[in-house]
């Protein structure tokens, strides 16, 4: 029984290791995790990312768009119920699923209506930008559902658009090495639970060590 | 060797706080409003409205409220007008916010309820505030008042102390859906005297609107008549006891058929004056608009009840 729970601790002592060696090594000493750019393919004059994009909450979401250097645009972070009613009846291009490092799913939403008001008049979002060429927010993902909007501001479109992303997470780094050492103290008890060996503590009795003190008569 | 492996679970946990962790799980929602923002909304509330007074004109209140409660807030400021003849104008307010109660909705519109101690009137307004669309301004929609003394029964809320809206067309355990009691209160006002088995409570909403309208039946050489009926429920909100808050609004038609050789004179001020200006030789009709909170029940042996309410005359015309 002793060997099977000490199996048991040193393979949970390889996972935590392996994932925390992979924690600390995708976020380095920076806390960052950093992917792109990558060209999303639209010909809309905004682009939108589903809720179901950003289903985690916690860390920092720094996000940079490149487009046409000459093109004027405008990145916004707010609640989705939010963002779907402002932009419910205009031309998009919807992100609607993303896995990591980078694969996303799009769809093309039609629609004939402009944008109700200009982004910069409406008082809802967490975090926004407007720009010319590039354009950069960051927003710390928050736990009610969430959306990221992309609007060629004065005309145009958003094509050749380019998304460079990077995560931070307070502290990751710091995580990583955690849970390797959780994993050293882990495979230790494993590895001594499978060896056998009992605790001794200074001061017990072991019975099977004893041995009565029996000397034969003269 | 335990006491390190214990400092280490301990760590990772701390700095666990901090790690990526899905969204909670309430799904593509909004809480409406927060309480900070609730400020910033009434302020702005009542500095148009303050307007409103200082001018009585009713332009500054369009930036602020809507529908209903704008006509009946239009009407006033019409008669105080007509009133002005002998009075200045009083643009004393004290609006002090007692209570703030958003609900998590999954679509605009977006709309919160607040409630508010009117220190002027010595009343509790009961309101609420509606966004209609992400870009629209917020503005008030309802705002039934009570006395002080009225007690409202504690609302219903989520694990986020979110407000449960509920269905006006849904009965449920309630004793009758929220909008089968608005129209039950239009016909029992239609009745100009109690009936036998009333299914909602004859109580003091009911019996004033009827002095009022005997008064007027009473008038000499003047044939009157009154005709309610109820507008559609939008706002119902859960309370703790399993009954449900309703905000209704009963729309109001009084009619004067003038017997012939003889003329209305309305007294100098009152609100017929206002409308129905000059003399009425032959007919007139006065608009209404009532804003009703009703409490319904749980199933059982109560009946729906009003607690309080706004109204006033809207529109008018006469000959």
């Amino acid at each position: 029984m002793r060997r099977v729970v000490g199996s048991v601790l040193m393979l949970f002592a390889v996972v935590a290791a392996v994932l925390g060696a992979g924690i600390a090594i995708v976020l380095g000493t920076d806390n960052r995790a950093e992917t792109g750019p990558h060209e999303i393919e639209t010909s809309a004059p905004v682009v939108v990312t589903s809720p179901e994009v950003f289903s985690w909450a916690g860390p920092t979401l720094t996000m940079r768009i490149d487009v046409d250097k000459d093109q004027q645009l405008f990145i916004g972070a707010a609640n989705a119920v939010d963002i779907a009613d402002y932009v419910g009846s205009t031309q998009r291009t919807e992100i609607s699923s993303y896995n990591p490092p980078w694969s996303i799913g799009t769809r093309d939403v039609f629609g004939d209506a402009p944008l109700p008001a200009a982004p910069g008049q409406v008082d809802w979002w967490m975090a926004q930008s407007t720009e010319t060429g590039s354009a950069t927010i960051s927003v710390k993902l928050p736990e009610q559902a969430f959306s990221l909007v992309v609007i060629a501001v004065g005309g145009g479109d958003l094509d050749g658009l380019q998304v460079t992303a990077s995560y931070d997470i307070d502290g990751g780094f710091g995580i990583g090495l955690g849970l390797i050492g959780f994993a050293v103290g882990l495979g230790l008890f494993g590895w001594i639970a499978v060896q056998g060996r009992p605790l001794v503590r200074e001061g017990e009795l072991i019975e099977d060590e004893f041995e009565p003190d029996v000397r034969e008569g003269v | 060797m335990r006491r390190l492996a214990l400092a280490v679970v301990l760590a990772v946990l701390a700095a666990g706080c901090a790690i990526p962790h899905p969204k909670d799980s309430h799904g593509v929602t909004k809480v409406a409003a927060s309480d900070t923002e609730v400020e910033q909304i009434y302020d702005r509330y009542r500095d148009y409205r303050k307007d409103a007074l200082d001018l009585l004109d009713e332009q500054p209140l369009t930036a602020v409220e809507s529908g209903a409660v704008l006509a009946i807030d239009t009407g006033a400021l019409r008669v105080a007008r007509r009133l002005l003849l002998t009075k200045a104008p009083d643009d004393t307010q004290d609006l002090q916010i007692r209570a703030v109660y958003a609900p998590r909705l999954d679509a605009y519109p977006l709309w919160f309820i607040v409630v508010v101690e009117d220190g002027v009137r010595d009343l509790t307004k009961v309101q609420i505030f509606q966004r209609q669309s992400s870009t629209s301004p917020w503005l008030l929609v309802a705002s039934p008042e009570t006395l002080p003394s009225t007690e409202l029964p504690a609302f219903d809320s989520d694990t986020t102390d979110a407000l449960m809206p509920a269905d006006p067309f849904r009965q449920g355990q309630l004793v009758m859906s929220p909008q089968k009691a608005v129209n039950a209160y239009a016909a029992t006002l239609n009745n100009a005297a109690p009936t036998e088995d009333p299914v909602v409570s004859e109580d003091s909403f009911v019996t004033q609107m009827r002095a009022v309208a005997n008064k007027q039946r009473q008038i000499d050489g003047v044939t009157f008549s009154q005709q309610w009926t109820a507008r559609p429920v939008q706002y119902v909100i859960r309370a703790a006891d399993g009954g449900v808050l309703v905000f209704g609004t009963l729309a109001r038609v009084d009619d004067y058929q003038i017997e012939e050789g003889r003329y209305i004179d309305w007294p100098e001020g009152s609100e017929q004056k206002a409308f129905l200006s000059g003399r009425l030789y032959s007919s007139g009709e006065l608009h209404y608009y009532h804003q009703i909170l009703v409490y319904i029940p749980p199933d059982g042996d109560d009946k729906p009840v009003v607690l309080g309410q706004y109204g006033g005359v809207v529109d008018g015309i006469g000959y």
